[in-house]
């Protein structure tokens, strides 16, 4: 990598951490996520759809039990 | 300025991703379009979560239908956008904002129900909004 090169990676770094700086002030839920993924809470391989969407839905027990 | 987010987004979600062990590593565009599916169905968890207690609470069982609808909409498009991405190609990269659309759409029922009954949107769901907005207008063109 010549000197060049290193210049535009350093200047893409300091974009992206601008960027991202506002990002995670304005949007609070994507720093939780951010922050939760660099800790390794997340593990966006090792969890599934499926955990997250069970296949009842909190609103479907919530019609049965109004008896809708 | 929401491409910058995106961009920023994605730079981040591959950055974070190289702080993961080496087993999980993933090519961003894979790594980003999990990621992406999984915030797509968080937004649709809370957003069900919230219609439930809203609904339990004002004995709403018309609401709590149409959410459980949308709800059943969104689960099996995530899921097979999921087992597209655990199947990756090039196709999938180029076909994830149309594998996501029932998705997408019914994030989109739950934020008119949710207007419908006055109630607001968790932030979760007004972020994956505008996520899934783009991803709509990359399905689109």
């Amino acid at each position: 990598m010549d000197d060049q090169q290193e210049q535009t990676v350093f200047d893409g770094i300091g974009i992206a951490i601008s960027v991202l700086s506002v990002l995670i002030k304005a949007y609070p839920q994507f720093a939780d996520w951010i922050r939760d993924l660099i800790d390794g809470k997340i593990d966006p391989i090792s969890v599934r759809v499926a955990d997250i969407l069970p296949e009842e839905s909190a609103s479907r027990k919530a019609q049965h039990d109004l008896g809708g | 300025m929401f491409k910058k987010i995106l961009v920023a987004g994605t730079l981040a979600l591959s950055l974070g991703a190289g702080c993961l062990p080496a087993k999980n590593a993933e090519t961003p565009d894979r790594a980003t379009a999990r990621a992406t599916i999984l915030t797509v169905a968080k937004a649709v968890s809370i957003a069900d979560q919230a219609c439930a207690t809203y609904a339990t609470a004002n004995h709403d069982a018309a609401t709590a239908k149409k959410c459980a609808d949308a709800y059943d909409l969104a689960r099996p498009s995530l899921v097979g956008a999921e087992a597209a991405v655990d199947g990756w190609s090039d196709a999938t990269a180029g076909n994830l904002a149309c594998l996501s659309a029932d998705a997408i759409s019914a994030l989109e029922q739950f934020a008119g129900i949710f207007l419908g009954a006055q109630l607001a949107l968790p932030t979760t769901v007004v972020d994956a909004l505008h996520l899934a907005d783009t991803l709509h207008q990359l399905c689109v063109n």
